[in-house]
């Protein structure tokens, strides 16, 4: 029996109908238009294309987006100087930097998004989000974490009580994922188990696994004989292979896909699955800003 | 087979006498490393735990000091103290007594302590830091877990640790150590708790059990595999069935899992003796480290 497939795209369209009612609600009932704030250094193809879908969706949603576009040659004082003035601007709610920044610039990532202040470090990347989430306490969270969590809800999965393996052990997505699951609270209670590629016998774990979370950019990393009937697979891995039919260029997951399917009780595929969530996950990290800038939260 | 028991005190001290090799190198430079507890009100754990602070800091020879705030001062007043307490360079540890009196923010308080000076680990930066594998200050019970594992030859390098507990002050940070990709740590690291509904079937894959549930000889026989390394951390105190008096327990039922584990910590001087020693350890690096800058 084929699993279910997750479809990221049908669940972010989802979220957005129900941000864009929420974005009105804050609008007539407190007068506050959430508002995103973005960082965007040179013309990079890559990073332009990410921003055109990130304003497609704060126009759909209703949040006002206030890019900051600096030219290729900005040098690190000015790039400081425009976050701090995106951190003092009551209008933004929330900050993101486009990565990657330009070549002169590499050095100077780190130090760019530690000057967000941490009220609007949407994409959850200071240790004091990392920590209060950890804690249990309101705090942004990275969006592949939030996606994943939110794909288990909305799929009717209740995960209290259930085994989770997450296999790497990342910040981006491992760790926070496992701070969400790990809470004491509705919709967490699970037993997570976080793991390495390298772990010994890792087939031993997955096997137990109600949930494999995967994120290891290493194609068929997971196959069929380390999952358990009926699991559900979550899979964040994106390599970039040429099919050996029409020799185009694809994206692949981390996951046996073809194999995995049908034994699976529920997947996401790669692309399609986890990957168009992404920007909806930073819209709704701006709306929960908003609401806690107003006191809603 | 009866268990190997890891002895927490002998631990305790050889780490004592290693940070008095410390503590004399920075006497040397003319820094003498200093914890400051503050202490809100009078409540009585808060003067026991107090008690045994001031007692392990004599012992290692850090200099410790109270300060002691009436029980309704203001939410201001206590930020302030932080403040002079971060500002201040003869001050190397700050801590902060809990529980604090209902009407304080406890988080906000804790958020203030300075992160050089944070060395119980309680800001949520020091939490955040642990998570990323940033150097931060370990909350000294889970890093007393971890001392007591390499120090007796049972590091969890390689090895499948399960966590029974997941509370902020011990589950957790142990959930952040033990994943960090260093020695004394590379683990695969499970983590499931008491409201776990098949936590027998969980506790009998560890090669390493670590017990933090508060729940009084919880862990039993059954729920533990041949060979396993036993480490309880709990304290419980429970009626003695003979005497009638209270008597300290772990979470660990340490009759019968001795019976079945290759190594076990009792409770007391299993993990409890080297819990102290941790907070001593951070006061000192913290001294080292500012004394640098």
């Amino acid at each position: 029996m084929p699993a279910v497939i997750l479809d990221g795209r049908k669940i972010s369209a989802e979220i957005r109908e129900e941000l864009k009612g929420e974005a009105k609600r804050l609008k007539e009932k407190k007068g506050i238009v959430p508002g995103l704030a973005g960082i965007l250094v040179g013309e990079d193809p890559g990073s332009i294309t990410y921003v055109g879908l990130k304003s497609k969706a704060c126009e759909e949603i209703g949040i006002k987006e206030m890019m900051c576009r600096l030219p290729e040659n900005v040098n690190e004082e000015e790039l400081l100087k425009n976050i701090k003035r995106l951190n003092q601007d009551p209008q933004v709610h929330a900050i993101f930097i486009q990565l990657p920044l330009p070549k002169h610039l590499a050095g100077s990532e780190e130090k760019a998004l530690a000057a967000i202040v941490p009220e609007k470090d949407v994409d959850g990347f200071h240790a004091v989000n990392v920590g209060k989430a950890w804690l249990g306490q309101p705090a942004f969270v990275p969006a592949v974490a939030i996606a994943m969590h939110e794909m288990l809800i909305r799929g009717g999965y209740d995960i209290k009580n259930k085994e989770v393996v997450i296999v790497n052990v990342d910040n981006m997505v491992g760790k926070p994922l496992a701070s969400i699951l790990v809470q004491d609270k509705e919709k967490a209670r699970a037993n997570v188990t976080l793991c390495y590629p390298s772990t010994p016998n890792l087939a031993s774990y997955t096997r137990r696994a109600d949930v494999v979370v995967v994120s290891v950019n290493k194609p068929k990393f997971i196959t069929a004989d380390m999952i358990k009937e009926g699991a559900v697979v979550l899979d964040f891995g994106g390599t970039f292979v040429e099919d050996p039919v029409t020799k185009k260029r694809k994206t692949v997951g981390d996951v046996d896909f073809e194999a995995v399917k049908e034994k699976a009780g529920a997947i996401t595929p790669v692309p399609g699955g986890v990957g168009p969530m992404l920007v909806t996950m930073l819209m709704l990290s701006t709306v929960q800003a908003a609401k806690m800038a107003a006191g809603l939260v | 087979m009866t268990a190997e028991i890891i002895d927490g005190r002998k631990i305790a001290a050889e780490i004592q006498g290693e940070l008095k090799q410390r503590i004399s190198r920075l006497q040397e430079k003319g820094v003498v490393p200093k914890l400051v507890a503050i202490l809100v009100g009078e409540d009585p754990a808060s003067l026991s735990y107090l008690r045994g602070i001031a007692r392990s800091c004599g012992e290692v020879g850090v200099l410790t000091d109270t300060a002691k705030l009436a029980a309704n001062i203001t939410q201001a007043e206590l930020l302030k103290k932080i403040a002079e307490l971060n500002h201040d360079s003869k001050v190397h540890g700050i801590l902060l007594l809990l529980p604090l009196p209902k009407h304080l923010n406890t988080l906000e308080a804790e958020s203030a302590i300075s992160p050089d000076k944070d060395v119980d680990g309680t800001n949520p930066i020091s939490a955040g830091k642990l998570l990323l594998g940033e150097e931060t200050f370990f909350p000294s019970t889970p890093y007393g877990v971890q001392e007591l594992l390499v120090r007796s030859g049972h590091s969890p390098d390689g090895k499948h640790v399960v966590i029974v507990g997941r509370s902020n002050i011990v589950g957790k940070p142990l959930i952040g150590i033990f994943i960090q990709k260093q020695k004394g740590a590379n683990a695969t690291v499970t983590v499931c708790h008491t409201g776990t509904k098949n936590l027998a079937e969980i506790t009998k894959q560890a090669d390493i059990l670590v017990a933090a549930m508060g729940k009084a000889k919880a862990i039993t026989a059954d729920m533990v595999r041949e060979g396993t390394i036993v480490v309880d951390v709990g304290v419980n105190f429970i009626p003695d069935p003979v005497t009638g008096k209270n008597k300290q327990v772990g979470d660990v039922d340490f009759e019968a899992v001795k019976e079945k584990a290759a190594a076990i910590t009792p409770v007391p001087g299993g993990t409890g003796a080297v819990t102290s020693m941790m907070l001593m350890t951070n006061t000192v690096r913290a001294a080292e480290t500012l004394s640098r800058k």
